[in-house]
């Protein structure tokens, strides 16, 4: 049977792993990928060394250790879903305007094509 | 058309007061009515009629261009206020002096189209919303009646597509805050009004829909998302009024 700390150790190192996969085959731009490198390499500190968490649960006065991680886990996930959404919000927008631009540009184009024409 | 030939052309229109003027019909799988619609505007007045096809399954683009009317087709849906957008741009680079808003439902009678450019024309306002009191049912005149309270709008029809926009709104109604928006309704006319752009409502007669269902209003479900994200976006709007006002002070 595998210990506590093996485990956490494997799924941290297999976390760690993905990222720099995603990163080496360009899954993740480098700007976004930073956040994910210091985020997986947390994962793989306190995976490795899980006794890091009893000691920061112990300095906050937190007797359940697992609701730290918990806690603070689902605070960055909504914080990052938070900032994924806003991105999202931005890139529809700026798509939306590009076509705008594009079909107007193309319409433009026609209009001095068939004036020409007539010429 | 070169530059100078377009800056001649438009003080030519200055000088006999003959406004360039193009009229925008967003429309998505409106086959049914837009080439009547088209036409109807054609018997009317001799404006360029733009119908910016939002991307529609059947032959929309076919029966408005048909009808004589000149056809821009959105790569993706968008939208009506995106696709109204689409024709602003249009209206921007080519210098239009005023712009009107036009439902391709058949909705909006063309009769009206004189009355709606004519505060703009006698340099008496900037945008123009044509309001028709028989449309407001009871559910609807309640619903608005609280939309003008938290919206601080005056105006009657607070939905209504019938609208001229004046050259002056353009750049307003084309920035990256519009293209946030998804109706032209209340966001739009929110914008407008604190960039002190002024309004004025005109009477016009609308008909009931030919055929098809409302595009913001088409089930309850659609009316209750409709009202929860007007509802958020105008108290956050106008905390940035008050903030505005209290910089002023």
């Amino acid at each position: 049977m595998l210990t506590y700390q093996t485990t956490t150790s494997i799924l941290a190192v297999i976390f760690v792993a993905l990222i720099f996969w995603l990163i080496r085959k360009d899954h993740l731009r480098p700007r976004k990928a930073l956040s994910w490198v210091i985020f997986s390499l947390t994962i793989g500190l306190l995976g490795i060394f899980p006794k890091i968490v009893d000691w920061i649960a112990g300095f906050l006065g937190i007797a359940y250790t697992p609701t730290i991680i918990l806690t603070v886990g689902i605070l960055v996930i909504l914080l990052k879903l938070l900032r994924l959404d806003i991105d999202h919000s931005k890139s529809e927008q700026k798509i939306s305007v590009t076509m705008q631009r594009l079909v107007v540009l193309e319409k433009r184009f026609e209009r001095q094509f068939d004036t020409k024409e007539n010429e | 058309m070169d530059t100078t030939n377009e800056s001649i052309a438009s003080s030519d229109s200055i000088i006999h007061n003959q406004p360039k003027i193009i009229v925008i019909i967003p429309a998505h799988n409106e086959e049914r009515t837009v080439g009547g619609v088209v036409l109807s505007i054609k018997n009317q007045v001799n404006w360029d009629i733009l119908v910016v096809d939002d991307f529609s399954g059947d032959s929309t683009a076919n029966e408005a261009c048909n009808a004589g009317a000149e056809v821009i087709s959105l790569d993706f849906h968008q939208g009506a206020w995106s696709a109204i957008q689409t024709g602003l741009q249009l209206a921007n680079q080519e210098h239009y002096d005023i712009v009107v808003t036009m439902d391709a439902d058949g909705q909006h009678s063309a009769r009206c189209l004189k009355d709606l450019v004519l505060p703009i024309v006698g340099n008496k306002a900037e945008v123009v919303i044509g309001v028709c009191r028989d449309r407001v049912g009871a559910v609807r005149s309640i619903g608005w009646r609280y939309f003008r309270r938290i919206s601080g709008l005056s105006i009657v029809d607070l939905t209504s597509g019938f609208r001229a926009y004046s050259s002056n709104t353009f750049e307003v109604l084309l920035s990256s805050e519009a293209s946030m928006l998804s109706y032209q309704d209340i966001g739009v006319l929110m914008l407008l009004r604190n960039a002190k752009m002024s309004i004025v409502e005109q009477k016009v007669e609308m008909f009931g829909r030919m055929v098809g269902t409302s595009r913001v209003y088409p089930s309850w479900s659609s009316i209750w998302i409709y009202v929860t994200q007007t509802t958020l976006l105008c108290i956050s709007k106008i905390s940035i009024l008050r903030n505005r006002k209290d910089e002023k002070a």
